[in-house]
């Protein structure tokens, strides 16, 4: 006994192999998304202000999608893009595309995850992003601006190194909550089709509690999936004490 | 001196704006969605060609809303709806009691060799942990007690689980007090509980009230730990909105409405919650 079920899951799983490729090309995708436009939604709402109240109600609106429990989103992506009534779906033959059902096609559904993750969590980063980019100083910024700094400049060589730290910290909480993804997948995919939106929670689920009750190999894979995680974080945090010289 | 804005600056803005109202659309659209799917009958929301505005496409109707609150699922409805409240306030306001407590220990103590430092990273790193991890365990844990599909086994689970955010955000509030006020108040002979009770909590209201708000979302919105230990007594808003899941003849309409209840609270605290969240989800590293 003892290391079997960590031997097993590591040398033969090949279901375990794939749900941990998939949750990581998934994290790594999304993520990149999110950090893009939550980003240009910061500098955007940032410096373009026509008036403050719009500029607030903007704000407000913008957040929304966060407070949403993950699986109602989950469920609202795929009744959008159901095959036969959704309206997403429809919209999309409008426009010339054949009519499939994106969470039961095996090429689209990995986009239709990735398209849920950006919909919930770029409000996320925009608010952390946006609510830096307001506590910077301002003063540095308008003298840039005044010598001419406009642009890609400006953003590059007096917004981007100012606002360093806190990407580093967004892009850390994204991805040790993407790397947990359950409630989305189960609702949008069940991990389908076959098993190929399978992510790492979702598999320890279905082996340990849903289907198998193989309490004890989904126990170490489980086991697995901490360490890793703690490993991640880790390295993740020593990155930051150089980056930041803490 | 204020730099007057250009032509050409109005001229970005207003394009800058434009292309976040366009990005808006594409994030309030599937909400919109949502709400009108459970004012149609089920011939409206099962039509190849998607009716979009109500009055103009279809015709509104309280079929669905009717059937859930007074209909056959009354009893379904009725039980997730208390079970979401009682579990979410509950365990918020357990999470609150605690972490203030702990918060302020660590705000204003010194434990012998130990850093507070070092114990606030002791206590966060709980968030690193995937929630599926403890689940397993969690689950053979509460079948020895036979307190599987129990309000009380979510309760402690869902406090366990809100506990170190807490802490770390009630720190940061405590934190930011001017020590003086309580040295006065000790001079002049207030011991701990009076001093925390009569001085120190009242101070910082508008924290304590945010917290709470932020931990009873989070509870709220949980749904793994639900979906592992509860299946008939226990279940709350989420389970009800995930009953969809693998079935064929899917109704939409009903999950809708199921749906639409759940984002009421959550989005009703957005406009509050705002600034503060950033507090709390960036685990107190963000001055804002």
């Amino acid at each position: 006994m003892g290391l079997k079920n960590f031997a097993k899951a590591l040398l033969e799983d090949s279901r375990f192999h794939h749900a941990f490729y998939f949750t990581t090309i998934y994290t790594v995708t999304s993520v990149a998304i999110e950090l893009v436009i939550g980003f240009a939604l910061a500098l955007a709402l940032y410096f373009a202000t026509i008036s403050y109240r719009l500029n607030y109600i903007l704000r407000i609106l913008l957040i929304i999608p966060f407070m949403v429990a993950p699986i109602t989103a989950g469920y609202m992506w795929r009744m959008l893009f159901h095959g036969a009534y959704g309206a997403y779906t429809y919209i999309l033959t409008l426009l010339g595309f054949p009519r499939v059902d994106v969470y039961s096609d095996p090429n689209l559904a990995f986009w239709g995850i990735v398209l849920i993750d950006v919909w919930q969590w770029t409000p996320f980063v925009f608010l952390i992003l946006y609510s830096g980019l307001s506590n910077l100083p301002r003063e540095p910024i308008e003298a840039a601006m005044i010598d001419g700094a406009r642009g890609f400049k400006l953003i590059r060589f007096m917004i981007f190194p100012l606002i360093k730290p806190l990407i580093l910290i967004v892009l850390l909480i994204r991805i040790i909550d993407s790397y947990k993804v359950f409630d989305t997948i189960y609702i949008a995919t069940g991990g389908g089709p076959g098993i190929s939106t399978e992510s790492i929670s979702l598999y320890i689920y279905e082996k340990g509690l849903h289907g198998g009750f193989e309490l004890g190999y989904s126990g170490a894979i489980a086991w697995m999936f901490f360490l890793f995680m703690l490993g991640l974080t880790t390295l993740f945090l020593m990155y930051f004490r150089k980056v930041l010289k803490l | 001196m204020k730099r007057r804005k250009t032509l050409r600056d109005q001229i970005y803005s207003f394009l800058a704006l434009a292309l976040v109202t366009i990005f808006l659309v594409f994030l309030l659209f599937p909400i919109y969605w949502m709400i009108i799917t459970s004012f149609k009958t089920p011939d409206d929301a099962m039509s190849t060609t998607p009716k979009f505005i109500p009055f103009v496409d279809f015709m509104p109707s309280l079929h669905t809303w009717i059937d859930i609150i007074f209909g056959y699922r009354y009893r379904d409805t009725v039980k997730a709806l208390f079970n979401s409240v009682v579990i979410a306030s509950v365990s918020a306001t357990l999470a609150v009691a605690l972490g203030s407590l702990a918060g302020y220990a660590l705000s204003r103590f010194k434990y012998y060799k130990w850093k507070n430092r070092d114990i606030m990273g002791f206590i966060i790193a709980q968030r690193m942990m995937p929630p599926i991890v403890a689940l397993v365990p969690l689950y053979y844990m509460f079948s020895q007690l036979n307190l599987l599909d129990t309000q009380l086994a979510i309760i402690l689970i869902h406090t366990a689980f809100n506990l170190p955010l807490t802490t770390w955000i009630l720190k940061d509030f405590f934190d930011s007090l001017p020590i003086e006020v309580e040295e006065a108040a000790m001079i002049d002979g207030a011991k701990y509980d009076i001093l925390l009770a009569r001085i120190v909590l009242p101070l910082i209201k508008p924290g304590i009230f945010a917290t709470w708000i932020f931990s009873f979302i989070l509870s709220w919105n949980e749904f793994l730990m639900v979906l592992g230990i509860a299946y008939n007594n226990a279940i709350t808003l989420t389970w009800l909105v995930s009953t969809g899941h693998h079935v064929r003849a899917l109704e939409w309409w009903t999950i809708s409405a199921y749906g639409t209840l759940a984002i009421v609270p959550p989005i009703l605290f957005a406009a509050v919650l705002q600034k503060f969240v950033v507090k709390g989800l960036t685990f107190g590293a963000v001055k804002g």
